[in-house]
């Protein structure tokens, strides 16, 4: 019983048991069994290999292990070795040896090592089984943490970060369950005002602070059982719990006048607003439908002035559709080459003759004829396609006009900009390489900015205007009499010609009131050193009357009807009129 | 007998107790080497010199390529005489031999592969007879594990050799020196790994004079060097009652040292008992420490002696080492003997145990040191020892 090999055993069993790994378990076994039995050399052989070696290079004992039964080992530097050794485990077998010189081992210790061999295939299995067990269970956590991202993911698909508001997919969850009862529910859609000035203007991280205050306001303005939701860039919902139209536009306008008042965002006041479209639906209502239809009021309420509530009647609808069509055939009217210019030419009053000519565009719009910019022109201004359009108009004018200046080198071009151009940033840039192409000098071309234009945001015009100016080309402030001028601005935009607003001169025979304030502007003009140009003549009175008030040049039917290009040369040949 | 030379192979061993650091270096280090350069030496002083001085003397006569190691220790002994305040030089010099370093820092916690570094100096040394001496931090833990690392690298074919640095037993801090001629640093939580090599054999010897006392206990609970039970009792009050001691005892460091350096746990091994010296105990947890490793599920024995034992051992481990000269003639030898033995034997049994080893190895000049743990490993694997006293000669 007191024999010291068995008490090795259990010292043995502990230290192989505490091993997490396979190789560390084998190690220490080896290196154990060796110091047991003091044996110089410990290995563990698999497959035949030497897998670990104590006391030896593995390498060495490779080649060194004798291949029969024999039971001595031979190393360099060592006596002649008595190999012990005994077989554990199935598949694969391992064998545990020990190698020892002097005494061969006896029989408790050739029983020692057999019993440390099994403890080592008992502690390798129950390895396998708890990497295996770990494995799994690393598999797990790793397919749980995985739905947890997963959900996660959803849960953040159905809020915005930002705003911590249901996104349009849960907004559109929630009403379709609404719609499920009889009550009726009304949707708005509101629509920020300004807001993409705020975020070019004071930065995205700016924009993105103040939708966080907005989305705050129209919670504020909401019962608990009401859903506010953020459904795109600066577009907003909400769902309003058993409410129909009429209780549904006051709210409207509670958020209207909430966002109304000024955020301070970046250390400073900002103003914007919000356009609202009201629907309302009740059971069987479609939800998306529903939302679309909050979505075509707020259109609407948008076109009539920022700051409107519209409810949402199904005409609109015929709108909507009429506007995407038209939308549509607009993207495709430029490739197809469906527009063409018209020139309507500036006639100096006090000669009657053709001095320049103004381009003005058409659309031959397939199954609607022609159709006069009013027609399309808002829409392309609305979706920015009026970049590539006014880019088109200059450069195809352009060259049309260095082509006229070989016979008629006084000619000058005016064109029309829209407002969106002006604060394009590039815009400059654009035009002067346009008119470079066309061989047209700057000073040839006069640029007509209309005063609801020029007047929206007075600041970045006079920086734009300026930029242009520099280049050497005249501007024009366009209809003018129709916005509400600051006559400050006017004095420091940096135009080169006023052109007075056919509104003015609507009668047929001008009134001694109609002339009055015609020739105020006039003098207006001539004090700050700016030619006029009078739209609308259609008659010889209104001709008469101008001329003899001092007005530089006029257009209007009277005088020229806008003519093909082919029939441009042909105006400059002598006097329109009389 | 302080110097030997055999063909131009020489070995010297010089001693001082000037409390003066350079003068004590000086004179230790004028005997060892008289005048010769060496290739090795070897300093083991007492905690309390200012050693940057000591070497000042030690340094001065080193040739430009001599290696200098050495640690703090309990006790020296060199020259013929054993000090517990002093300093010991040994060096050996002369044609075929060669000795390379290196040294592991920063060990604690990674004991293993402090050993695997210690070793790695081995490969620049290619003579015939090899062996890896090693001077370790006492205080780091269980030091087996040293070995254990360095065994993997060195392999059966090489001995291994050496001691733990020392403190006078207070354990507070211990200390290792490397360097050369240029600067000696001075290190603690090292290892220094000094591969020795020889075109003539080296020997070793290994003894303890230790045996059995009354009925073996098992280790029912213990974690590294503490042992919380044996035989499911605490460690403590089985201890206390084996020895037939109050615990008030522990109220006299001097007083338990003294009843436990006498009275070792054995741990059953084939060739014997390995020895584990108790330390201290903790009255809290009542458990008791010893420096080294006492696995749960050992079964281990309180172990006995007498004064004449235990100094015969000292002998018999020279002789031991000289018997695996393969015949040849000595020419010195270092000795690693265990502090605890020192406090069991008494200083008059300090004077006996140096004229056994003198006598064991008449006119081979000898020095060392007092261990905090004793590395030797010539058969086997294992290479640990404690209450032991460890010879390596030279031929």
């Amino acid at each position: 019983m007191n024999h010291w090999s068995t008490h090795q055993l259990t010292e043995f069993f502990a230290a192989v048991c505490e091993s997490q790994d396979e190789r560390g378990a084998i190690t220490l076994a080896v290196e154990r069994a060796a110091e047991v039995l003091e044996a110089e050399v410990g290995a563990v052989l698999r497959g035949d290999r030497v897998e670990v070696a104590r006391g030896v290079d593995r390498d060495l004992l490779d080649v060194a292990l004798p291949a029969g039964p024999q039971a001595v080992l031979s190393l360099p530097g060592l006596d002649d070795l008595n190999i012990g050794s005994a077989r554990f485990g199935t598949e694969p077998r391992g064998l545990l040896m020990v190698a020892r010189a002097g005494d061969p081992l006896d029989p408790e210790e050739r029983q020692l090592l057999q019993a440390m061999a099994q403890t080592l295939g008992l502690a390798l299995s129950n390895i396998a089984l708890l990497t295996a067990e770990r494995r799994l269970r690393a598999e797990r956590e790793r397919e749980s943490a995985e739905r947890l991202a997963l959900v996660q993911s959803l849960r953040e698909a159905r809020h915005d970060s930002l705003t911590g508001l249901p996104t349009r997919v849960l907004f559109l969850e929630i009403l379709a369950e609404k719609l499920h009862t009889t009550a009726p529910t009304g949707v708005l859609f509101i629509d920020l005002d300004r807001f993409k000035a705020v975020n070019d203007s004071l930065g995205h991280r700016a924009g993105d602070d103040l939708l966080g205050h907005v989305a705050a306001r129209i919670r504020d303005c909401l019962r608990p059982v009401d859903t506010g939701a953020r459904i795109g860039g600066d577009e907003f919902a909400v769902l309003l719990d058993d409410t129909g139209a009429e209780n549904a536009v006051p709210v409207a306008w509670r958020i209207i006048e909430s966002l109304r008042r000024p955020f301070r965002i970046a250390g400073r006041d900002v103003f914007i607003g919000a356009s609202i479209g009201i629907a309302t639906g009740t059971s069987g209502f479609d939800a998306d439908d529903l939302l679309g239809n909050a979505d075509v009021a707020m259109y609407r309420a948008k076109k009539d002035g920022p700051g409107k509530v519209v409810v949402f009647e199904p005409a609109m609808h015929a709108e909507a559709l009429a506007r995407l069509t038209l939308t549509a055939d607009l993207r495709h009217a430029l490739a197809a080459d469906q527009f063409r210019l018209l020139y309507q030419p500036l006639i100096r009053l006090d000669s009657g003759r053709a001095t320049g000519v103004e381009a003005l565009i058409r659309w031959s719009r397939p199954g609607s004829g022609f159709l006069p910019p009013a027609g399309f022109l808002p829409l392309a201004e609305e979706n920015g396609m009026i970049a590539d359009i006014g880019r088109w108009v200059l450069r195809t004018a352009g060259a049309q006009a260095a082509r006229w200046r070989r016979t008629i080198p006084e000619l000058t071009l005016n064109v029309n900009v829209s407002g969106r151009e002006l604060v394009d940033p590039g815009f400059a840039a654009d035009v002067e390489r346009t008119l470079a192409d066309c061989g047209l000098p700057a000073a040839a071309v006069t640029l007509e900015l209309t005063e609801s234009v020029l007047m929206s945001d007075p600041r970045t015009a006079v920086a734009s205007l300026t930029d242009l100016r520099d280049l050497g080309v005249g501007l024009a402030i366009d209809d003018f009499g129709t916005g509400y001028s600051s006559l400050s601005y006017l004095q420091r935009l940096p135009v080169d010609e006023l052109k007075i607003d056919r509104a003015f001169i609507s009668r047929a025979e001008p009134t001694t009131a109609d002339l009055a304030v015609i020739r105020t502007v006039v003098e207006l003009a001539r004090a700050l050193k700016l030619r006029t140009v009078v739209e609308g003549v259609e008659t010889a009175a209104q001709h008469l009357a101008m001329r003899e008030l001092g007005c530089d040049y006029g257009q209007g039917y009277h005088l020229c009807r806008p003519i093909e290009p082919e029939s441009v040369p042909a105006a400059f040949a002598g006097p329109l009129t009389d | 007998m302080d110097r030997v030379d055999l063909d131009g192979r020489w070995f010297g061993s010089g001693h001082s107790t000037l409390t003066d650091p350079a003068a004590a270096g000086a004179e230790a280090a004028a005997a060892a080497l008289d005048g010769r350069t060496p290739v090795v030496v070897f300093v083991f002083c007492s905690v309390g010199y200012h050693v940057p001085e000591l070497f000042d003397g030690i340094r001065a006569r080193a040739g430009a390529d001599t290696v200098i190691v050495g640690c703090s220790t309990s006790g020296q002994l060199g020259g013929g005489a054993v000090s517990r305040d002093g300093v010991s030089v040994t060096a050996w010099g002369g044609a075929g031999f060669a000795v390379r370093t290196h040294v592991s820092r920063n060990v604690s916690g990674r004991l293993r592969d402090a050993g695997v570094e210690a070793a790695s100096c081995l490969g620049a040394v290619d003579q015939p007879h090899r062996a890896l001496l090693m001077l370790c931090d006492g205080l780091t833990g269980n030091q087996h594990e040293i070995v254990r690392g360095a065994f993997s690298v060195a392999g059966a074919a090489v001995p291994l050799v050496g001691g733990c640095a020392g403190d006078h037993l207070t354990y507070v801090r211990t200390y290792q020196f490397h360097g050369g001629r240029d600067g000696v640093e001075i290190l603690s939580d090292a290892v220094v790994g000094v591969a020795v090599g020889s075109d003539a054999p080296l020997g070793v010897g290994i003894a303890h004079g230790w045996r059995k006392q009354g009925d073996a206990m098992i280790v029912t609970s213990s974690r590294e060097g503490r042992v919380y039970e044996l035989d499911g009792e605490p460690a403590l009050d089985v201890f206390l009652r084996r020895l037939g001691v109050d615990e008030s005892i522990l109220d006299d460091d001097e007083a338990f040292r003294h009843a436990a350096f006498l009275h070792p746990l054995g741990l059953s091994r084939r060739s014997g008992e390995d020895i584990r010296v108790i330390h201290d105990g903790d009255r809290d947890d009542r458990s008791v420490f010893c420096l080294a490793d006492v696995p749960q599920g050992a079964l281990v024995w309180l172990m006995e002696s007498d004064p004449g034992s235990l100094t015969d051992a000292a002998g018999q481990s020279g002789a031991q080492a000289l018997q695996t000269l393969d015949g040849g003639p000595a020419l010195g030898a270092l000795v690693f003997d265990c502090a605890a033995r020192r406090v069991a034997i008494g200083e008059d049994g300090v004077g006996s145990e140096n004229d056994g080893i003198a006598k064991a190895m008449p006119d081979v000049p000898f020095g060392g040191f007092y261990t905090t743990g004793e590395i030797a490993r010539v058969r086997g694997a294992l290479g640990m020892h404690h209450f032991t006293v460890v010879t390596l000669a030279l031929s």
